[in-house]
């Protein structure tokens, strides 16, 4: 339960206000940060984009409210937030983590880690991640946590095109390429799974609050592919 | 739907492009549309369109098109010496151009971007909703490039100009921020360093705008986890200088933000150039 007297709001710019939830982030703030938008757009029509990540949500509106009006709001609102249900999912992503033109970073992650491959795939595959933000490019969410064991830090020069689909670690996050895109990301595995695909109508798979799942599919499995 | 113009000649960059593509920050799209508001917003107005109607973006110039249908058409922002039939135009101005014309674009003096509307706006294929370009996400509304045909619904409209003093003054270079963001956390010593020093464009495109300075700017506040950010905020890299995020920057990141341009601000820094020199003034103290 979040504690009103210790949110923060911070200007950004003349059309739109940052609220931040205390410190420390916790997993259940992004889906708390998702939840809080709608309610803001029920209560102001004018809000027209908003942005949750890790313990801040930006609300950008065509009519700013006025600070103190806001505030009240989120007093009010959070008196009344057991009764904000989240919409958020648990979304599965097939990876091939075992093909050397996928697993780009393979090598390298055993070598940092000093871990087998097979136990790099376990602990990756083990958990539900948390998604903490989406941005970068459409689509790219930001995960967490992996286990200590397996987390790497970002190549020192990033990857002038990372291929679409890959899926990465940075440091103790995870997170996946839904498209061609430069990135730094250590690369584990690929999804044959469309992330991207504005032909189709999809333009994202996850969005912050969900959780993610990702399961290993052999080299076969991932040729032949296709979405139920 | 007409055809309008062909293309005999294209720009190095022509886009199109609309107020932007709203509603789908929290994906990760981009905001996008038109890098100069003003020259829009007076382009759509001098041909009583909606304010949404999309215009092409042309970057620097060069653009040449052939007139196809009789329209009445609008021309703003960076002033690349347009010319009908080889008569030249005035900028923030509408015409009625005719079939068989030829209306042409040269390269600007200053500024880097021109505006070229047409009464309705032109057709392109929407996305989200939004006729935007964003060529950072490959999002092209309209591929333009030689004979490619412009489309939207010809119509003629009284020929007016803007008055003078409607006119951005693109030779201005202070800049107006809003304190934002880390604001509260920069030390009133790199605050007042910001306003006080010039800043040189080292290099601006429709993402950023990156400036240095004499002096970096330091920020003693620590880690930031990546937050929501808008076009216009004004983030310092690891090294001190500034980089205003434009239109088609990321949607989150997590460098420290000392404040946000006002979007006439924004505009007007867009139409700089690379070498050119602006300056910072806060519009109120936070702390007042």
């Amino acid at each position: 339960m979040v504690n009103s007297a210790q949110i923060e709001i911070v200007a950004a710019g003349e059309a739109a206000w940052l609220v931040y939830l205390p410190l420390p982030v916790n997993e259940d703030y992004p889906a708390q940060l998702r939840a809080l938008a709608s309610g803001v757009k029920n209560e102001f029509p004018t809000l027209f984009d908003s942005v949750p990540s890790y313990r801040s949500v930006l609300l950008r509106f065509r009519k700013l409210p006025a600070e103190a009006t806001l505030r009240a709001f989120l007093i009010r609102y959070f008196q009344r937030a057991q009764m904000h249900a989240s919409d958020a999912k648990e979304v599965i992503i097939p990876v091939c983590y075992d093909a050397d033109e996928f697993a780009l970073d393979k090598d390298a992650i055993c070598a940092y880690t000093g871990l087998s491959w097979a136990e790099v795939v376990r602990l990756h595959t083990a958990r539900s991640y948390t998604v903490y933000s989406v941005g970068f490019i459409p689509g790219f969410a930001f995960l967490g946590f992996v286990d200590a064991a397996i987390a790497c830090p970002r190549h020192q020069a990033p990857r002038a095109a990372v291929p679409q689909g890959s899926v990465g670690i940075a440091g103790k996050q995870t997170g996946f390429y839904p498209l061609q895109s430069p990135g730094g990301w250590q690369i584990l595995g690929r999804t044959p799974m469309a992330l991207y695909a504005p032909e189709k109508q999809i333009y994202t798979r996850v969005r912050s609050g969900d959780k993610v799942r990702f399961q290993a599919i052999s080299r076969e499995a991932y040729a032949h592919w296709s979405e139920a | 739907m007409t055809a309008l113009f062909r293309v005999k000649q294209a720009a190095i960059i022509t886009q199109l492009q609309d107020l932007g593509r709203f509603g789908q920050m929290d994906i990760g799209f981009s905001q996008s549309g038109p890098m100069d508001d003003a020259a829009f917003a007076a382009n759509n107005r001098l041909l009583g369109n909606a304010e949404n109607a999309a215009q092409l973006e042309i970057a620097p110039g060069g653009l040449a098109l052939e007139v196809l249908a009789e329209t009445t058409l609008a021309i703003a922002g960076a002033y690349a010496m347009p010319t009908l039939d080889g008569k030249p135009l005035v900028n923030f101005h509408s015409y009625t151009a005719h079939a068989g014309q030829e209306l042409r674009f040269g390269f600007a003096k200053h500024g880097q971007y021109c505006y070229l509307a047409v009464k309705n706006g032109f057709a392109g294929e929407a996305l989200l909703n939004s006729l935007s370009t964003c060529a950072r996400l490959q999002i092209f509304p309209l591929q333009i490039s030689k004979n490619t045909l412009l489309c939207g619904t010809p119509e003629t409209a009284a020929n007016q100009g803007l008055a003078r003093k409607e006119i951005p003054d693109y030779l201005n270079h202070e800049l107006f921020v809003l304190p934002s963001y880390q604001y509260a956390q920069f030390s009133a010593e790199t605050r007042a360093r910001f306003t006080s020093q010039d800043y040189r464009i080292v290099t601006s495109d429709r993402m950023g705008t990156l400036l240095e300075a004499g002096q970096p700017l330091s920020y003693d506040g620590g880690e930031l986890l990546s937050e929501g950010i808008v076009p216009g905020s004004i983030q310092l890299t690891h090294a001190g200088q500034p980089i205003v995020l434009q239109k088609d920057a990321q949607t989150i990141g997590g460098y420290p933000k000392i404040g946000v341009l006002t979007p006439e601000s924004r505009s007007r820094l867009a139409q700089h150039r690379a070498g050119e020199r602006v300056k910072f003034t806060f519009l109120d103290d936070a702390e007042n």
